[in-house]
Parts: C-alpha cells; sequence; structure tokens
C-alpha cells in the first residue's frame, strides 16, 4: 500500500500528544505519513478550532472508559456487544453515518496505547469465564480504515488470542486486512464485513470499498484464519430491496469460499436516523420512504414494513447458512417476536452472545 | 482615528424624496401606518437620513407624511461615508427593536459593512445581542420573492420557507391563496417538497399536485396519503375495521402511536349489569377476529 499517496489525501496534518510521540504505532504512522506537518501538543485543546475537522489525525492515550458497553438504544433490546475506542472517526463519508451527528468538529482521533484495554478486556474476560464477550472497535468508526497506517488492531488480535471466551471484532467497510493475516495466534477474532448491495454502497457509502472487493477480503481472512462476520446493517428499502440484497445474499455462498462454520454472526439493521441527521441529508431520496419515530427518538420504516424486511432476508440467509447465529441490531422486543417468534435471550443460537456481561 | 461624518439638518419636500428613490414602497413595516399624525406634524419624527443618491432611513416617515398630505419633511443629510453612524442614530431614536419588517432589516444590513458594525446594529434591530441576526436576514434576502411575502407577511416561518424554496414559484403564490391555517402552509409545503423529490416531480404535477390538495375538504390529510401512502392505508384499515365490530359500542380502542410497539389501548365507561355486559359481548365479538387488528403489527 503506498500510504502517503492513500492518508496523505485523507489529512492535512497530524497532531500528536507528547505523551506518545515515542509509541511504536505513533511512529509507524508519522514515518508513513512523512509529507504531512506534524505538531506535538499537550492535549486535544491546543489543535487550533480551524483544525477541528477531519483533515487533522489527532494521535494521542486513551482518556476514561475505552471499553464499554455498546450504547444500545432506548426501548431496544441490546446485543450485549462491548466497544473499544480506538479510531475515533471516519473519512468514508456514509451519506446516513450517524457520527456526522456525534463527532462533528473533531479531528480523527487514534488511541495508540492499547495497554489499559488489554489489561481490562483480560479481567472482564476472568470475571465472564462462564460467558462469552463480543467486542469490537468499530462503534464510532471504522475498524480497519485507519489500521494499515497504525497497526494497532493486530496488537489486539494477539493480545486477545487466549482468551477462549472473547470473540474480538473489527469491523469494516474496506478491504485492509492484508496487514492481519500473517498473525499467527488470532484467537476467536472476527472480521466483520458491513454489506449492502453494490447500488447502495455506490450511492451512498461515499469511500468504502465495492462490495465484491470486501467479500475477496472476507474469503483472504478466512483462508488465513480468521472467523468472519456480515452485517446487513443499514438495510435500506426500495423498488428493487429486495432481489438486490438475495442476489448480494446467494452471491456469498456461490462465488466465495466462505464456510459456515467459519461464520461467527450475521446482524441485521434496517436504516435508522436521528431527526439531526435528516436535517443535514434532506435532499437524499433514502430519506424520503415512509419512516417514523420510535421510541428512542430515531426514526425507522413503518413495524410491519421492517417485520418483513427482517423476515425475509433472514429466511434468506438461513436457506444459505442454517447453523449461523443471526440478530437484529437496535430492535423492540415485539419486533424480535415478529421476526423470531421470540426473544433472542431465549433463542439457544443466540443466548449465549446476547447474555449480559457482568464486571462493567 | 474616528472621522465625524459630516451632517446637515434640512427640510426637503416629500415629492423631492419620493423622486429620489424609488425604493420607497418596498420597505414597509408593520407600525407604519400607526405612526401619530402629531408626531408628523410636529416634526417629532427622528429626521429622515438622505445622501444625495438615496433615502437611506425613513420610508415610513416619509410615506406618512405622503398619506398626511404634509409638504416639508425634516432630513438629515449625510455624505455616503456617513450612512451607517446615521442610520445607527435613527434607530436609536426610533426604538423599535424586533419591530422591523424583513424588509427594513434587508436594508439595514445591506447599509452596514462589516461583522463589527452588524453586532454594533444588531441590539437595536433585535433588542438583544445575538451574533447571527444578520445571518437570518441573509437568508430571507436569499429567497424567492413570493416567499419572502409570505414570511413577512409571518404566514410562514424563516426556516419552512428556506427548506421549500427550490419549490416551483406557482406554489407560493397558490398556497398563500389558500385559507389554510400557518401550520397546514408548513405542513403542506414540507411533505409537498418530498414527495416531489420522492416522485422526482416536474413543475407542473408539483402545482398540480398542490391544486389537488387545496381543492380537497382536508388540504393535509390529502398531501399526507401521497407522503405517506402506507401509513395512512394503515390508519384507515384500522377506523375501518373499528366500525366494522366496534361502532356504535362506544368502546374506545386505540393501536400504539404510529402502529409502532405491541400494545393496543382499550378505554370503556358502564354504568349498571346490562350496559356491562353489552361491553362484554362486544369484547366477546372483538376475541374472534382480534387476529385483524394485530396484523397491523406483524
Ligand atoms: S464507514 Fe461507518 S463510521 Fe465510517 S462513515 Fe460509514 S457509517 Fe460512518
Amino acid at each position: 500500500m503506498n500510504f502517503s499517496n492513500y492518508y496523505g489525501r485523507l489529512f492535512d496534518r497530524i497532531y500528536v500528544t507528547s505523551d506518545v510521540t515515542e509509541h511504536p504505532a505513533t511512529i509507524r504512522a508519522t514515518e508513513r505519513l512523512k509529507s504531512l506537518p506534524l505538531h506535538v501538543i499537550g492535549t486535544k485543546k491546543d489543535i487550533p478550532s480551524e483544525h477541528r475537522n477531519s483533515r487533522s489525525l489527532f494521535v494521542t492515550s486513551p482518556v476514561g472508559n475505552t471499553v464499554d458497553r455498546c450504547p444500545g438504544t432506548r426501548g431496544h433490546l441490546c446485543c450485549n456487544y462491548l466497544t473499544i475506542d480506538l479510531y475515533i472517526g471516519c473519512g468514508i463519508g456514509c451519506s446516513y453515518c450517524i457520527l456526522q451527528d456525534y463527532l462533528n468538529f473533531s479531528p480523527i482521533t487514534v488511541y495508540v496505547d492499547t495497554r489499559p484495554v488489554i489489561e481490562r478486556v483480560k479481567r472482564l474476560a476472568r470475571i465472564n469465564s462462564d460467558g462469552v464477550i463480543r467486542i469490537g472497535t468499530g462503534e464510532v468508526g471504522d475498524s480497519l480504515l485507519y489500521d494499515p497506517l497504525f497497526e494497532i488492531s493486530g496488537e489486539l488480535v494477539k493480545s486477545f488470542s487466549g482468551l477462549d471466551n472473547v470473540y474480538f471484532e473489527l469491523k469494516t467497510k474496506t478491504d485492509f486486512v492484508d496487514h492481519l493475516l500473517d498473525i499467527n495466534n488470532k484467537g476467536n477474532a472476527v472480521i466483520g464485513f458491513s454489506l449492502n448491495p453494490q447500488g447502495v454502497v455506490t450511492g451512498e457509502e461515499g469511500t468504502a470499498a465495492l462490495i465484491e472487493r470486501r467479500l475477496e477480503a472476507a474469503e483472504r481472512a478466512v483462508e488465513a484464519g480468521y472467523l468472519v462476520s456480515f452485517h446487513f446493517d443499514p438495510i435500506f428499502r426500495y423498488d428493487e430491496w429486495q432481489r438486490e440484497y438475495f442476489d448480494l445474499i446467494d452471491s456469498i455462498e456461490e462465488r466465495y469460499r466462505i464456510p459456515q462454520d467459519k461464520i461467527a454472526w450475521i446482524s441485521m439493521g434496517t436504516f435508522r436516523y436521528t431527526p439531526e441527521l435528516k436535517d443535514k441529508a434532506e435532499e437524499r431520496k433514502i430519506f424520503l420512504e415512509e419512516f417514523v419515530p420510535s421510541r428512542d427518538r430515531k426514526f425507522r420504516y413503518i413495524q410491519k414494513v421492517r417485520s418483513r424486511i427482517y423476515s425475509s432476508i433472514r429466511q434468506r440467509i438461513e436457506e444459505h447458512y442454517p447453523d449461523v447465529p443471526i440478530y437484529m441490531c437496535m430492535e423492540s422486543d415485539t419486533l424480535w417476536n415478529n421476526v423470531f417468534g421470540n426473544n433472542p435471550y431465549e433463542i439457544p443460537k443466540l443466548s449465549d452472545i446476547f447474555k449480559p456481561v457482568r464486571g462493567l | 482615528m474616528v472621522m465625524e461624518a459630516e451632517t446637515k439638518i434640512e427640510l426637503r419636500s416629500v415629492r423631492e424624496l419620493e423622486y429620489l428613490d424609488r425604493s420607497l414602497d418596498i420597505y414597509t413595516h408593520s407600525r407604519t401606518s400607526e405612526i401619530h399624525p402629531d408626531i408628523i406634524r410636529k416634526r417629532l419624527y427622528p429626521p429622515v437620513v438622505v445622501t444625495d443618491k438615496r433615502i437611506v432611513w425613513g420610508f415610513g416617515i416619509i410615506r406618512s407624511a405622503r398619506h398626511l398630505g404634509e409638504e416639508l419633511l425634516l432630513c438629515n443629510k449625510t455624505g455616503e461615508e456617513g450612512m451607517f453612524e446615521a442610520l445607527k442614530l435613527s434607530l436609536e431614536l426610533e426604538n423599535r427593536p424586533r419591530k422591523y419588517s424583513w424588509f427594513e432589516k434587508v436594508r439595514i444590513v445591506k447599509l452596514s459593512s462589516g461583522k463589527n458594525q452588524l453586532d454594533e446594529i444588531g441590539n437595536l434591530v433585535e433588542g438583544k445581542d445575538d451574533p447571527e441576526w444578520y445571518k437570518r436576514v441573509l437568508l430571507f434576502e436569499s429567497l424567492p420573492e413570493t416567499l419572502q411575502h409570505l414570511v413577512e407577511e409571518e404566514k410562514l416561518d424563516l426556516k419552512t420557507a428556506n427548506d421549500v424554496k427550490g419549490l416551483p414559484p406557482g406554489v407560493f403564490d397558490t398556497i398563500a391563496e389558500g385559507k389554510i391555517t400557518f401550520s397546514q402552509r408548513r405542513i403542506i409545503l414540507r411533505l409537498l417538497k418530498e414527495i416531489a423529490k420522492r416522485d422526482e416531480l416536474g413543475d407542473k404535477a408539483v402545482l398540480e399536485t398542490l391544486k389537488s390538495a387545496m381543492k380537497h375538504k382536508d388540504p393535509v390529510s390529502y398531501v399526507e396519503r401521497l407522503r405517506y401512502p402506507e401509513l395512512t392505508g394503515m390508519r384507515e384499515r384500522f377506523d375501518s375495521l373499528y366500525k366494522k365490530y366496534l361502532s356504535g359500542s362506544k368502546i374506545r380502542l386505540y393501536p400504539p402511536p404510529y402502529f409502532e410497539g405491541s400494545d393496543f389501548t382499550l378505554q370503556f365507561n358502564f354504568s349498571g349489569k346490562r350496559n356491562f355486559e353489552k361491553k362484554i359481548e362486544y369484547l366477546e365479538k372483538l376475541k374472534g377476529v382480534i387476529d385483524e387488528f394485530l396484523e397491523l403489527l406483524r
């Protein structure tokens, strides 16, 4: 990968706090971006306001809770996923990205010092030795977009590899997996790919990788010994939605060597948005379907419509992968009953991964 | 060093002023006609600010004088470089914050140069420190003329006007003529915009849609049905089921808001045993068909 070409186009400058200038990940990244001006600063406050945007890369050490519960959402069932803040912010630029709302006026932030995270996860693994912990870095940014620069995810994969009950997931819309393939001990690491029909990707997912490239990357990851996961999220409804999603689902088994026992889980989530996001992206057609407000203030397709979408996608996936756990992200118990006939805590394939984590 | 611009107080004829500036009638404000005749007759108003080329401020006073048949008006003649200071003085003397029309505010913004002057004068216009005030004025100025008038006449808010300004201009004339409330106007325009975008309607089709809506007995529901056909269909289905099974029962049945969730709410009052039994009969009947209602949530 030609780093200065690719990432040089994404950033105009780098800010590094003085406590991490000597960190190997900082050195790797700054070496690879030699052409960009580098400023060493005390704290984030030292970044001039005109540079507090996604054209600035801010490298620092984590503050506060670096491992937390996925925020879930009011009135919706939580899948008890844990999140690690590692890369905060994202330059892919999806039109529907909720981060636009949360992270406006922030530089792309990278927490290079992973020691506190590793310690915390090891402790949680001990406390929850009777259950499974799912944890990932893709909540507030793409897990792998900036990872070839810093190579931090590999450190985490190695560190968690000995923890049998920890499934560490890297969620991405890129195909940047090659720097992770040679790691010897992968444990239960999962590389998660967000999937949408190519038309949606082209129209709504900014500079994300083509679907074909993501699935080829999934194939390489499986070949190298990783588990993979797929996230049909957000699912959009449009004239041809069903045919296009079905074609995509069919193509995974038909065209790529990804056996079902290598798929850790598959999630589904229909498109949802905050009122603030709508204000920003109002001109886009995807917001002009029929949406209604849910209990968490987000807008979603009408419940009956969501039930139909989820049921048909679930059925199609199960035709190919009957044993893979499939779940819905941020959905209500009514929807669980409509689509699965039960709540996830009572579904044997899902109860393990939905079990609440203790010790946080 | 601040240069004091040269100013001169003099009497000028109203006709001459009318001739000087053709924009006289644009800068209306709601209180024009309320200027007390004595204020004009006794010359108790802030002098009209003029330069050699234009009237800077005092349009309402000129109009009132014209209306009262006054021939001469007190004017403050200044050079172009002294316009801002003279304007500020006039606004101070007028002391009518929050009462300026949008068109007047456009004039004020145009006569102020740079952020400092806009901040300085903002308080006189809005009655409070509001660093963003002139941005709203510029937004107003960017609207098509018909929309400007709707906002000026308080028939539409600025935000909605700005949101819907891409609709064909004929739409605004049609909506202005309709006898509908402020909030109905907002809803109709917003929904119309979304329908136009979703269905990729041309200008003519948008206008036709609005005209049909305005002819309808309930224009808002007409447009809502076009924008939310599925949801409206569900509401209608619910209403027809209710009518079929519970009409006349005085039992109230509510679906969850937007058919989102799992709980229907049932309410009834009863008086005496016979009446109670009657309600139970209705509910018994409902039991057999309840799936038809539940289907709306699945
Ligand atoms: S990849 Fe994810 S984080 Fe990045 S812009 Fe798209 S939705 Fe947002």
